[in-house]
């Protein structure tokens, strides 16, 4: 049976100076698919953190997680302290705190705030309507989501790049999870086109400064190698036998 | 605004539609704060809608206290932690600020599948099946939140001992789960639960948001249209 780390208890003041440890361990519980831990991984690559992904064994493990679903993240800090991380979307916003990942003042973490829900409008309308649609429905689906839910983000997503500057940023002039958020949505709509579906509306032509966003997220050089991995790959190939994906 | 979060004496104009809806948090996170926000309903949202930095409502404009400066929030979560971290609800420190985003994450997840899968359903036998299907996850949910809020010392709170936006949000739900199955949060059964939903609901400066007239004729016409207040 494969244990759980034990999270540290202390007081919440304790716990916070243990977040300040810049060399932690994040030891992830997640199913072998990208799904809700796919931003959270990038996000862990992009920092270049150590990472250790911890095997699954559902039925005895959950109960042990605080709100009996996955993904949970435990932080490891050098001199022990186990910090219980749950929720993604929590995981995500503690993650981008600690890596600097929001701006450099309040008024840009709302911005980069604005950008993560206004993405992630579009991120749970492509789950819903297109990766959850009937086998037999997909590349209808698809081409519906393309034609009817892509062209109000493109628009909306080009134009407050361009308002920045058309730097490659959607705040400021470096890296936000508003940049990597974005970037994961354009990949996984590109990686999960279903076979006979039209083209994705996203290109270098079509969407310039959302493709500028992509690359410049693409090529950090941690993340590239992320990508690049043997594990990564095998995500990506369990994300498409998961959902039967042709 | 060199740190216009810091401020708190500015003046706020909230635009949204003349219901609850995504307006009804932001307000009562300035009631609960006694903080006075201008709620503005567009006169012909169509043509300002392409105006807006994303096209949708609500929008929140905040004035500085000299009148020489505004920003311009949008998005509804966006706007939400904005105020929450303006107005100290957030957490005193980088923990507690985690605990509380799991729990309010956890806590929305629930809430929009309630709200996806029953109050924006037409269809009478979809809603009582879909009653069925969702008590399996109420339970997790009440279990999941008691566990915390017995460690945390049954004090009414998910985090220390002071109000947080994770107690409003799980005040919030109380009333939603109730609206399912009144008898899913009792003394006996929710104890902890149910005291977050009393010291939320005793905050004199909510009470009074609460028994306005204008709070009363957003809450029916939300009534009306979807059929929950």
């Amino acid at each position: 049976m494969a244990s759980l780390p034990t999270p540290t208890q202390a007081s919440t003041e304790v716990l916070s100076q243990a977040t300040k440890s810049n060399d932690s361990t994040f030891k992830i519980l997640y199913f072998g698919l990208h799904g809700l831990a796919e931003l959270t991984r990038t996000i862990l690559a992009y920092a270049g953190a150590k990472t250790e992904e911890l095997t699954v064994d559902w039925p005895n493990q959950k109960d042990q997680t605080p709100f009996k679903c996955l993904p949970v993240v435990y932080e490891v800090t050098s001199d022990g302290t186990v910090l219980e991380l749950a929720e993604s979307q929590a995981i995500e916003r503690y993650l981008a705190t600690k890596f600097h990942l929001f701006g450099k003042n309040e008024y840009e973490h709302h911005k980069v705030e604005q950008f993560l829900t206004s993405t992630d409008t579009t991120l749970q309308a492509f789950s819903t309507k297109v990766i959850r649609a009937d086998a037999d429905k997909r590349v209808e689906e698809a081409n519906k989501f393309y034609t009817e839910v892509l062209p109000k983000f493109i628009e909306v997503h080009e134009a407050h790049l361009k308002k920045n500057g058309s730097n490659g940023h959607y705040v400021g002039d470096s890296t936000t999870l508003a940049d990597i958020k974005t970037t994961l949505l354009i990949n996984r709509v590109l990686f999960l086109r279903p076979k006979g579906a039209n083209e994705v509306p996203f290109s270098a032509e079509k969407t310039p400064l959302l493709w500028k966003a992509r690359e410049t997220v693409d090529s950090h050089p941690t993340l590239a190698a992320w990508k690049k991995s043997q594990r990564y790959q095998e995500l990506d190939a369990s994300t498409k036998t998961m959902f039967k994906w042709e | 605004m060199s740190s216009p979060s810091r401020e708190t004496a500015s003046t706020f104009e909230l635009t949204y539609f003349d219901l609850q809806g995504f307006g009804a948090p932001i307000r009562t996170i300035f009631a609960i704060n006694g903080t006075k926000v201008t709620n503005i309903v567009p006169a012909d949202w169509a043509a300002e809608k392409p105006l807006t930095p994303f096209g949708v409502m609500p929008l929140l404009k905040e004035t500085s206290v000299d009148g020489k400066s505004t920003i311009h929030l949008a998005e509804s979560d966006a706007i939400d932690r904005y105020l929450v971290k303006k107005f100290g609800m957030a957490g005193d420190n980088v923990f507690e600020e985690n605990i509380i985003n799991s729990y309010v994450s956890n806590t929305n997840s629930l809430q929009l599948r309630i709200f996806m899968k029953y109050y924006t359903v037409r269809d009478p036998a979809l809603k009582t099946a879909f009653v069925e299907d969702i008590l399996g996850y109420i339970d997790i949910w009440i279990k999941s939140n008691e566990r915390q809020l017995v460690a945390n010392g049954s004090n009414g709170h998910y985090v220390g001992n002071k109000l947080t936006i994770a107690d409003v949000k799980a005040a919030y739900m109380v009333d939603l789960i109730r609206s399912l199955k009144e008898d899913a949060i009792t003394e006996e059964s929710t104890p902890a639960l149910l005291k977050v939903k009393t010291t939320v609901d005793s905050i004199p400066s909510l009470v009074a948001w609460r028994a306005t007239e204008e709070h009363e004729a957003y809450s029916e016409h939300n009534f009306s249209l979807f059929g929950y207040k």
